[in-house]
């Protein structure tokens, strides 16, 4: 499935909203009141004036028991008009659909997405036709022959008579999908086959944001294009420092679900995380048999790494690349060189760097101290400040640029100001690289590799449950913050002396109380002790501490470069993290992913890996999916009564088809178009093209007199494209939640459900208005 | 206007009813037909006929009843409907929505059932282009069978189009003969990597779709070949729609050539001349006799005897010299001559001899038994086993070459002989020796060093996955 939807946003859309109706409020006054008074003459104001009263005076003084009465009357003539024979229709589908679709030899999942396309896809396109049909046809008709005129005289107001058929026709609209809908998840359960039915659930997915790096290892928008036309997917190299990078919001206690892993008496319930990714293998070698059999190989590592996300954007520029990578990498002095290095390039000679490393940097000081700031720790404050100035004075210069490049004036860009600020930032780096380097941990799980079995949706090889609790070897740096950690504490309890030396229960406290291996826990206390005599550690008041005053964090960082703590056992030095507590920052968590097979590509798009809540039952899917649908009738039924208020049966079904033609299949060529994002000319120019047989590039073969009023006439339709494209609604919307049905997902509510119905109550409003006045201002005789 | 009221309006139009649907029911029942012997009985009348004459749908297979379902809701807008659903499986073949690929191709073909292309074309595209998009191997082969399936169906609602017959067998014979994956496929082929085909546990039989009896890929593909050919039959002497009839004639016997050639590689030497024997009597016997129309409708047969093609002349009222040209051309085209020495060479015990020793020593190198050896009598090192049985294989070779000189200058038997040396030459490397400056292959090792990388590779590849046993 390629969705990829962006979210809704229902305040902007109601504004947008409002500001259309009032504006088409506007001009339907406003004409109604110039013809008027160009009919009536003087007069004609008074009627206005009256006319404009009755109405509002009617919409005021609606009556639930006489709308309740034209509903029921509505109700009644569907049912005379035999408008449920489309049940007769459905049951034939569904008793023959068995020929076109059982195969059971197909697999499980395609199984289920076919058979849930077909379901949806029938109950939708039978309704369909029936709703047009009724809706457009019933008032024209009801005033052919006559009956309408019975109900006139009688007290009810006509835009009564407007909100009593939509209602009664909604209602049996709804019914008979309330039917198929239940006879459809009858059918759909007993027909498809045995081996098929387990995967009939509605996974909840929470999908992330994607990034990658490229096989340098530098952050980019997208992978490697292996080739195929649709650029859905991009790639990255296995065995490479490419990686896709996600990162999951809202992260908490519930998104932890329960599993029993294995079967029988080896069956074990596991709390995590489950992942599931659908990963498309690229191969340009056939590969090892193993490989061939298994599928190519990938891992997640899990990481919360607060210096990548700090200094990544750093790296946009070739020239500041050394400061992002030393940043990033946790040299904070290193980088603080790089920074100065780059203050001076910029001072001495600041056209080496181009207009767009400038961006780059300033965008980058910006992000890292939104960041810094963000984890709000006063130990690294003074450094963010720092990186806020500097990101301020970038952006000075960066307008004196920008005003120079565009008004062509000669204005001196503050180039010094900023190599000031950078060389200010570079000494506040210096300063606290120490507090940096300890603020900003970077704590990676890699999670052991596994094979993805490409296109099986939802099979057990593509699902990882990464448990709560992991316990992996760790590398340097989480080793000496496990180990600093545990040191510093134990120290102000005063847990790691007795007698003026170290405490010689400590290898046994190492073993149980911070889970080391006995081998690794006697590896440390030699190491401790020989520190000790070599005068590395001191003793002082009971209390062990590091004897040049450093904290523990550096002096277990120093041990471990000087490779005096090589794990004595092959596991390497396990410890344990909290999949929430340690690996969620901010509510974010993040996931990189890596493929391993050297000349292999992994092929990803944002949908394709996602955390899965709880699974739902299908029947709560499916119900959004009718829900969807039936705001999709209801929204035709209320354009057919609205435009066959005014006119005849016939052109009222021509226009609500033409209006949801349009809209379901044409409506996003259309915005494209509209965007300019479809290349092309305009409707005249391309006609005049075609009957010249003349292709765009050399173009039309006209005066420039004729090419000017052909291309003016194009603004002019394309300006009644505009007005079209906003009024006619985007009828996929209503299928979005089908479509993730048919995949095996819950649909989410906010970006399917929650559109329809905007759209639907969006129409609603200004169609029963505009039925309402068309039907009490013209004349019923008026056949 | 008639005196009889509404009961017996409505009473004579119900009579009337039943009367006119007795004959319609006489002519228009289905006939109960056997679509193997073209024979039919039964009542449909109608249906007879059709079937006499060769008219309509009933004789060209299994009539789809959701097809005529399907004209009847379209309304007869059955062109442009298919033309869409075309339209529609580029677009899912693109997005790789599989699944509804193979709706949306199963649509098309309700709607245009006796479109052979359509079958022709999607048989092929599922079976190659969609199973290349695949990873896994066991998925590959799933594709390649709902292709093979496509098409078998193909040839079930088109009983008169020999072409899908042969296309049935040309993807099942190249699918699984020669394609990258063949090692895994032909295995596949007969033990189905689907759990659904467990016949016992552990033990898995084939998909009895393509394969009811579990026999070897390219003798299934034969059957279908024999099929193809067959159905060619009726036409007498037209030619096949799609392909030269010369090829599509000789199906058959390549396959029986292909299938003795495959399993000499496999080492099935029990079957060896059996199988070389079936070869070469399919290619001599039944292909090389078979008439055929050659440029400007001049028949010819392919192995005709002198006095044959005399006959032959003379029907085709042309001169002897001329008919002479025509068969020489022809025989050309399809390398007729190749594949009789070729199969003539292999049936012949001495070619087996070698081919046996060679496979045996590479067995040896294979389990180890490459490295020299001490002697316990002598206490002398002696060259290791694999070593003694390709010196072995050289001689062998070299007396195959000797009875058929002109054969074994052909590619496939030097390269044989140069595999033998790179297999020679990797003993004497990891026993540290260096190549004694003579041996017996060494002229044709010499003479064809352009070959050596790509003898080097196929080296590599047959050793790289090796298992001591």
């Amino acid at each position: 499935m390629d969705f990829d939807i962006s979210p809704f946003n229902l305040s902007s859309a109601a504004m947008s909203w409002l500001m259309l109706l009032g504006v088409l409020t506007l001009i339907s006054v406003g004409l109604s009141f110039v013809l008027c008074v160009a009919r009536n003459g003087a007069s004609g104001f008074t009627i206005f004036t009256s006319g404009l009263r009755s109405y509002l005076g009617d919409l005021f003084s609606l009556s639930p028991k006489r709308i309740y009465a034209l509903t029921k009357l509505t109700l009644l003539e569907a049912i005379r008009r035999k408008a449920l024979l489309v049940f007769v229709v459905f049951a034939i589908l569904l008793m023959f659909a068995g020929w076109f679709l059982t195969d059971t030899n197909s697999r499980p999942e395609l199984q289920v997405s076919i058979h849930v396309t077909f379901l949806l896809t029938a109950i939708a396109w039978l309704i369909l036709p029936a709703v047009i049909f009724l809706s457009c046809w019933a008032l024209p008709e009801d005033i052919r022959i006559r009956s309408l005129h019975t109900v006139v005289t009688k007290p009810a107001r006509r835009l009564e008579i407007v909100i009593g058929r939509m209602a009664g026709m909604g209602i049996v609209t709804c019914l008979v999908l309330v039917v198929m809908g239940v006879i459809g998840a009858v059918w759909i359960y007993r027909k498809l086959p045995e081996n098929s039915r387990s995967q009939l659930t509605c996974r909840v997915p929470v999908f992330g944001q994607l990034y990658f790096f490229d096989t340098e290892g530098q952050p980019a928008a997208t992978g490697i294009n292996v080739g195929d036309t649709w650029m859905y997917r991009s790639h990255i190299a296995g065995n490479s420092r490419a990686r896709a990078v996600w990162m999951f919001p809202g992260i908490d206690e519930s998104s932890i679900v329960t599993e029993t892993v294995g079967t029988g008496e080896e069956a074990k319930t596991v709390e995590g995380l489950k992942m599931e990714c659908r990963f498309e293998a690229f191969r340009t070698v056939k590969g090892s048999e193993k490989s061939v059999l298994q599928g190519v190989q990938a891992q997640y590592t899990l990481s919360a790494n607060p210096r990548e996300e700090a200094f990544g954007m750093l790296s946009q520029g070739e020239a500041l690349r050394p400061v992002a990578d030393a940043l990033r990498d946790g040299q904070f002095r290193n980088g603080s060189e790089r920074i100065k290095e780059l203050a001076t390039r910029i001072r001495s000679n600041p056209d080496e760097l181009r207009p767009a490393d400038y961006l780059g940097l300033q965008n980058g000081l910006a992000v890292a101290a939104m960041v810094l700031n963000r984890m709000n720790q006063t130990t690294i404050q003074p450094v963010a400040e720092q990186f806020d100035l500097a990101s301020g004075s970038g952006r000075s210069l960066i307008d004196v640029l920008q005003r120079n490049n565009v008004t062509g004036s000669t204005e001196k860009p503050p180039y010094g100001a900023f190599a000031d600020s950078l060389e200010k930032l570079a000494e506040s780096i210096q300063q606290n690289a120490d507090v940096l380097h300890e603020s900003l941990p970077k704590l990676e799980v890699p999670l052991p590799a596994f094979h993805i079995s490409e296109y099986h949706e939802g099979a057990a090889e593509n699902t990882t449950m990464v448990p709560r609790k992991l316990r992996f070897a760790a590398d340097y740096e989480t080793l000496a913050r496990f180990l600093s950690g545990v040191f510093e504490k134990w120290s102000e309890e005063g847990k790691l002396v007795e007698a003026d030396a170290i405490s010689p229960a400590l290898v046994d406290n190492l073993q149980k109380d911070a889970s080391v291996s006995p081998l690794n826990a006697e590896l440390l206390a030699t190491v401790l002790n020989e520190q000790l005599a070599a005068g590395a550690l001191k003793i002082s008041e009971g209390k062990l501490t590091v004897a040049d005053g450093r904290r523990w964090f550096a002096f277990f960082d120093d041990l471990i470069r000087k490779e005096l703590l090589i794990s004595q056992d092959t596991e390497g030095w396990l410890i344990e993290k909290d999949l929430i507590k340690d690996l969620v920052s901010s509510g974010f968590l993040r996931v990189e992913v890596a493929c391993l097979n050297d000349q292999m590509y992994l092929g990803m798009a944002r949908p394709d890996l996602f955390i899965r809540k709880p699974d739902r039952s299908f029947l709560v899917g499916y119900t959004k999916a009718l829900v969807s649908i039936a705001l999709m009738l209801m929204l035709i039924i209320i354009l057919g009564v609205t435009v066959s208020s005014i006119v005849k049966g016939p052109v009222a079904l021509f226009f609500t088809l033409t209006f949801f033609i349009v809209g379901q299949f044409f409506h996003e060529f259309m915005m494209r178009m509209l965007s300019g994002q479809e290349q092309g000319m305009g409707t005249l120019e391309s006609a005049v093209l075609i009957a010249q047989h003349r292709n765009p590039q050399v173009g039309m073969d006209v005066s420039s007199t004729t090419s000017a009023v052909l291309k003016g006439a194009d603004k002019g339709l394309e300006g009644v494209l505009r007005v079209f494209s906003s009024i006619v609604p985007d009828f996929s919307v209503f299928n979005r939640g089908a479509a993730f049905v048919e995949n095996g997902f819950d649909v989410p509510f906010n970006d399917c459900v929650v559109p329809a119905a905007a759209i639907f109550v969006g129409f609603l409003v200004p169609c029963v208005l505009i039925a309402g006045a068309m039907l009490k201002f013209r004349e019923l005789e008026a056949k | 206007m008639t005196n009889l009221n509404s009961r017996q309006r409505k009473m004579s139009y119900g009579i009337g009813i039943i009367l006119l649907l007795g004959p319609i029911v006489y002519l228009g029942f289905p006939a109960e037909q056997n679509v193997a012997d073209s024979s039919s009985g039964g009542l449909g009348k109608l249906a007879q006929m059709r079937q006499q004459y060769d008219l309509g749908e009933a004789t060209l297979g299994k009539v789809d009843p959701s097809s005529s379902a399907m004209n009847l809701v379209l309304l007869g807008l059955r062109g442009p409907a298919a033309s869409v659903l075309h339209l529609k499986a580029i677009e899912y073949q693109e997005k790789k929505q599989w699944a509804k690929l193979k709706t949306t191709v199963d649509s098309i073909i309700l709607l245009q059932p006796h479109y052979v292309q359509i079958w022709k074309f999607q048989g092929w595209n599922l079976a190659y282009n969609v199973s290349r998009e695949w990873d896994k191997v066991d998925d590959r082969f799933y594709w390649v069978k709902e292709g093979i399936k496509f098409l078998k169906l193909g040839t079930e609602r088109n009983q008169t189009i020999p072409i899908l017959f042969h296309n049935v067998g040309e993807v099942i014979s190249s699918k699984m003969g020669i394609s990258d994956e063949k090692k895994f496929f032909r295995v596949f082929f007969k033990q189905d990597p689907d759990p659904k085909f467990e016949v016992s546990p552990g033990q898995r039989g084939p998909d009895p779709a393509i394969n009811e009896e579990g026999k070897d890929s390219y003798l299934v593909a034969h059957d279908w070949f024999v099929k193809a050919n067959e159905k060619d039959d009726n036409d007498d002497l037209i030619g096949v729609k799609g392909m030269t009839h010369v090829f599509f004639r000789q199906g058959p016997a390549k396959s029986l050539i292909n299938y003795a050639e495959t399993r000499t590689k496999e080492g099935a030497f029990e079957e060896h001349i059996a199988a070389w024997e079936a070869g070469f009597k399919a290619w001599m016997e039944d292909y090389g006799r078979e008439e055929f129309l050659g440029l400007d409708d001049k028949v010819y047969t392919l192995a005709p005897s002198e006095e044959e093609l005399k006959q032959q002349a003379e029907r085709n009222g042309i001169t002897l010299m001329a008919q002479r040209k025509l068969w020489e051309s022809n025989v050309k085209m399809v390398n007729f001559d190749f594949w009789r020495r070729y199969a003539s060479a292999e049936m012949d015990p001495v070619t087996l001899n070698l081919h046996k020793t060679f496979f045996d020593a590479k067995q040896l190198y294979m389990q180890g038994k490459g490295f020299d050896r001490l002697d316990p009598a002598t206490g002398m090192t002696v060259p290791s086993e694999a070593q003694v049985k390709l010196e072995e294989a050289m001689q062998r070779w070299l007396e195959a070459k000797q009875k058929f000189s002109s054969m074994f200058e052909d590619g496939r038997y030097i390269d044989e002989a140069m595999l033998i040396v790179q297999y020679w030459q990797a003993i004497h490397q990891q026993n540290a020796r260096p190549i004694p400056d003579d041996y017996p292959l060494k002229k044709y090792w010499v003479e064809n060093s352009y070959k050596h990388s790509e003898i080097e590779r196929e080296f590599q590849m047959e050793t790289r996955g090796r298992k001591l046993e």
